[in-house]
């Protein structure tokens, strides 16, 4: 059906455009090529309106409605070029308009001469300069006298002013309209994205501050105020920046080099003269006390040139480089680097670390050798002393930094290490998303209403005391409800929504206030109108995490239904039109993808959809999954579960009838992960419509390993305790392998327990110098 | 004054030129009336209403930013969501009974003409009565209106591919309806 409305709406374009009907029949199936003729018949009816003659009374008093509204703005024009002539050229065209009529010319003169008696009576009662006073229309107009004015704002002998009753009426519709159509406008909405201003001018004492996401803060000296960012600013030696949560802050300096500083991070700026190359030699020195840094230094060579960061657990000097910083809370400090080489020293000992690699420093110790990194994101599997993410087990330390209580089945970031010995160290683990197999979503109609259990679309859902349930629902109702499957195909409902039938479209998302104003606030850089209706929790202030409900208007306008402080894990969610596709922005938001992200096939730009999603650290949004809102499914099941069996199908332990409607795409087996959709039938029964796979490659997460290769026998290469890896045509080389090259593979490990090399990058070529042995003495390098 | 584009009208509008708003009024009120009559019998309320959607526009002009949605559909939705309100309060829809057009002034202007043509509007509008809500919305905004796909979609809030859709249903719906009455 799609193809031929698409094919149909074509020939309409053609019929439009001026191509004879005979033409635009062409190729045309026969039901289409009749709708077609229907189309050319209906505009070839001619339904006229009025002659203008009916409307001249109107249209005086739409204009004088116009002037009594906009005369405000007139002033404020002040001297600007319009389209148009001035105020008096135009109500005398008006008048001239009115007097060729002579019905209404003989009235129109007397009410003129009327006029005229009551001008000279006032103005010689020496009233007229009050009166002139009262309007405040009169001595701003430029062009015109204030005697021209006169005559031209007392024109109501020719302009019937509005009625009250009139007048009234169009307020109550504008008021009853609902919300979301441009007629309820009260307040001036503001976009929920602004611009953002140019960067100031810096030089090479100063660096530029760029607020990315949430909010920054500057302080001046140990005693300074806090002063916040206002999206942009400036920094110079002796004074900090710190970020807060949810938070990315973007510092330039004059030499091209940038800090990227996460949320939570502490920086002093120490020393600071970027003189470009060629000048004189670049210094940038900083103190990282807390948080993430990742730092793109420019390439210097020059003598004297330095670019240092002090942190708690040593310090780092480059040259030229990417490096990243992380200082967390009980003071560990790991140093790493993606290109270039970066120097630490603490307590006398230094530690050069290479692409790939990264350091440990713990405060009062001296730094680790240079590991190699490994990082990735996947599926918990295991947790306790070793936790298994991706299907690679990690060792936990004392140090390790676990962020957001992750589970056995959810989704997280690992950033780690291996050892000299092969073992993988887990530095921080962030969780990313709750287990995303046995979720189950619903839109139906709700039958039953009881203490602990509803029913829906026939299925009876589990309903308890932290079952979300959003809106006056009552039987009848139709609702989105989202949860999870348990053990024997029991629904629990985690969240259930009203889907009612208010213009606009639902979102909600946990954010950072940033500024607050009468008509907007600014929370977690996106632009939240605020009206009358808006409930906010009294006393929240800048700075606080909130709850943000509301529904999007049109011009991207988000319009805050309620605020309340947040105790809940960063998650959004909000429905609205695609407006790109890679990369992905709706309803005027951009936001990431992962290769967990599920999206619903078919989805295309100008489609209405839903997005879930998870707020990272920084700030980022991420979707956790797309889904489709275009004609909306009623009485359908929709959840992710792992394959038990194929034959008979089971999933998640759920056995599932399979019919010869039943839509089976992919290759399918035992482990992969799939999307079911269910239709409910009447009888309470389930009937699969579809089973398709999600992630063919992902599994339970994918790697980035660092590591040098030992060894290369025929096709394949030796990666020290890795297993061997064959390179064939899947795996996508960049670069020539050799032994003792640095490489970083991409690895994912499957459901089956088999596990997948997507992508092989040479990192860099080690140069062998045989040097003769050093001289006598301890040989550090510090300086 | 028809070659001045609406963006510049409305932008002289917006900054408190009547004459603008004249101009935009003189543009459009011939197609709003238009669009209200398909849906309002009584002439003289369709003539108050299409005057209250120039109020309208007037009173929520300041609020107007051409962010890729034409004027035309802005003003159309705003005629749109009166009609809604106007049917909320009367509790129906006010469609042209057949019995009552030949009381239109359309008859007056040129009989001969007229009545071939109103004939065919007749049986349109009759016609269109069968049809769903949302459809015969798209129909008349579409092929009595004038408004592009896209805007019809801004003032009904849907996606174009959705109005794409029920456009296609809409007529099939109205040939059905066309040819049931052609029976009867």
């Amino acid at each position: 059906m799609q193809d031929l409305d698409s094919l149909l709406q074509d020939k309409i374009d053609l019929l439009e455009v001026g191509e004879s009907l005979d033409t635009c029949l062409m190729d045309l199936p026969e039901q289409e090529a009749n709708l077609l003729k229907l189309v050319a018949t209906i505009r070839k009816v001619d339904f006229s309106a009025p002659e203008g003659s009916e409307f001249t009374e109107q249209r005086s008093q739409v204009l004088n409605y116009a002037q009594q509204t906009l005369k405000g703005k007139q002033i404020s024009n002040g001297g600007r070029d319009t389209a148009f002539p001035n105020l008096l050229d135009q109500v005398r065209s008006i008048l001239d308009r009115l007097l060729s009529r002579r019905e209404l010319a003989f009235g129109a003169v007397a009410l003129l001469v009327m006029f005229a008696c009551v001008f000279l009576f006032l103005a010689t009662a020496g009233l007229m300069g009050w009166m002139i006073n009262q309007d405040n229309q009169v001595a701003e107009v430029p062009g015109i006298s204030t005697a021209e004015f006169e005559s031209i704002d007392k024109q109501p002998i020719v302009i019937t002013p509005l009625t009250t009753e009139q007048i009234a009426a169009t307020e109550a519709v504008a008021q009853a309209t609902p919300a979301g159509s441009p007629t309820d406008v009260a307040v001036e909405y503001v976009p929920v994205t602004r611009a953002t201003p140019a960067l100031p001018e810096i030089d090479p004492k100063t660096a530029a501050v760029q607020v990315m996401q949430g909010s920054a803060q500057i302080q001046t000296g140990d005693e300074g105020e806090w002063v916040t960012v206002n999206q942009v600013g400036t920094l110079v030696a002796g004074q900090r920046i710190r970020t807060g949560k949810f938070s990315k802050v973007i510092l330039t300096f004059y030499d091209g080099s940038e800090v990227h500083l996460g949320a939570n991070t502490v920086i002093f700026v120490d020393e600071l003269d970027a003189q470009p190359t060629g000048k004189a030699p670049r210094i940038v020195k900083l103190t990282q006390r807390l948080g993430e840094t990742e730092h793109i230094v420019t390439s210097r060579d020059e003598k004297g040139a330095r670019y240092k960061i002090t942190t708690p657990g040593g310090i780092g000097t480059v040259q030229g480089t990417k490096f990243s910083v992380l200082v967390t809370e009980d003071l560990l400090t790991r140093f790493a680097v993606t290109e270039g080489e970066l120097e630490v020293n603490n307590l006398n000992k230094a530690v050069v670390v290479k692409p790939g690699q990264s350091t440990i420093t713990i405060a009062g110790q001296k730094p680790s050798e240079a590991v190699f990194q490994i990082n990735g994101e996947g599926e918990v599997s295991q947790i306790g002393l070793a936790w298994i993410i991706s299907g690679q087990s990690f060792q936990i330390t004392k140090h390790t930094n676990i962020v957001g209580d992750p589970q056995v089945g959810d989704l997280v970031r690992v950033e780690g290490y291996t050892t000299f010995d092969g073992k993988n160290v887990a530095v921080r683990i962030l969780l990313l998303q709750h287990a995303l197999t046995n979720q189950f979503t619903l839109t139906g109609e709700v039958e039953e209403i009881g203490g602990g259990l509803w029913k829906v679309s026939g299925q009876e859902l589990v309903v308890n005391d932290e079952t979300s349930i959003e809106g006056d629902i009552e039987i009848g109702d139709t609702v989105y409800v989202s949860g999870v499957i348990l053990t024997g195909g029991t629904l629990l409902a985690e969240r259930i929504i009203l889907v009612d039938e208010t213009p606009g479209l639902a979102f909600f998302f946990v954010g950072l206030v940033q500024e607050i104003y009468d008509n907007y606030w600014v929370i977690s850089d996106r632009v939240i109108s605020i009206d009358g209706n808006s409930t906010i929790t009294p006393g929240i202030a800048v700075g606080d995490l909130v709850v943000v409900r509301g529904r999007i208007l049109e011009d991207d306008i988000w319009l805050a239904r309620s605020i309340t402080l947040s105790s809940n894990e960063a998650t959004f969610e909000f429905t609205g039109i695609v407006q790109t596709i890679d990369p992905w922005t709706v309803s005027g938001i951009s936001f990431e993808m992962r290769d967990w992200t599920i999206v619903e096939p078919g989805i295309e730009a100008g489609d209405l959809v839903r997005v879930n999603g998870t707020i990272l650290s920084d700030g980022t949004w991420v979707a956790t999954r797309i889904s489709s809102l275009e004609n909306l499914p009623l009485h359908v099941i929709v959840f992710v579960g792992i394959v038990n069996s194929t034959a008979p199908w089971v999933v998640n332990g759920l056995p599932l009838v399979i019919s010869d409607d039943t839509i089976i795409t992919g290759e399918i087996t035992v482990g992969t992960p799939v999307i079911v959709t269910i239709q409910l039938m009447e009888d309470g029964t389930w009937v699969v419509l579809s089973i398709r796979p999600i992630h063919p490659l992902f599994g339970f997460g994918c790697l980035s390993v660092n590591a040098p290769v030992t060894g290369i026998t025929g096709n394949q290469i030796i990666l020290g305790n890795w297993a061997p890896i064959t390179l064939d045509d899947d795996v996508d080389v960049d670069g020539e392998i050799k032994v003792n090259s640095v490489i970083l593979f991409h690895v994912c490990g499957l459901h089956d327990g088999t596990v997948v090399i997507i992508q092989i990058i040479v990192i860099y070529q080690p140069v062998i110098i045989i040097v003769p042995p050093p001289p006598k003495g301890n040989g550090n390098h510090n300086g | 004054m028809t070659d001045i584009s609406d963006t510049i009208l409305v932008k002289d509008a917006q900054d408190g030129n009547v004459h603008a708003v004249g101009a935009l009024y003189d543009r459009y009120q011939p197609r709003i009336y238009k669009y209200v009559r398909t849906r309002v019998y009584d002439h003289h309320r369709a003539q108050d209403l299409t005057g209250e959607v120039f109020l309208l526009m007037i009173k929520n002009l300041s609020s107007y930013r051409d962010m890729g949605v034409p004027f035309s559909a802005w003003l159309y939705r705003i005629a749109h969501n009166l009609l809604i309100n106007h049917f909320h309060k009367e509790n129906r829809a006010e469609w042209v009974p057949i019995s009552h057009a030949e009381n239109s002034h359309h008859r007056i202007s040129n009989p001969s003409v007229v009545l071939e043509q109103q004939l065919e509007l007749e049986w349109l509008l009759k016609a269109l009565e069968k049809l769903d809500e949302i459809q015969r919305e798209v129909i008349i905004l579409r092929f009595l209106a004038d408004l592009s796909l896209k805007e019809v979609a801004h003032v009904l809030n849907k996606t174009v591919s959705a109005v794409k859709a029920i456009q296609h249903r809409g007529l099939l719906a109205l040939k059905i309806a066309l040819s049931e009455m052609a029976k009867e």
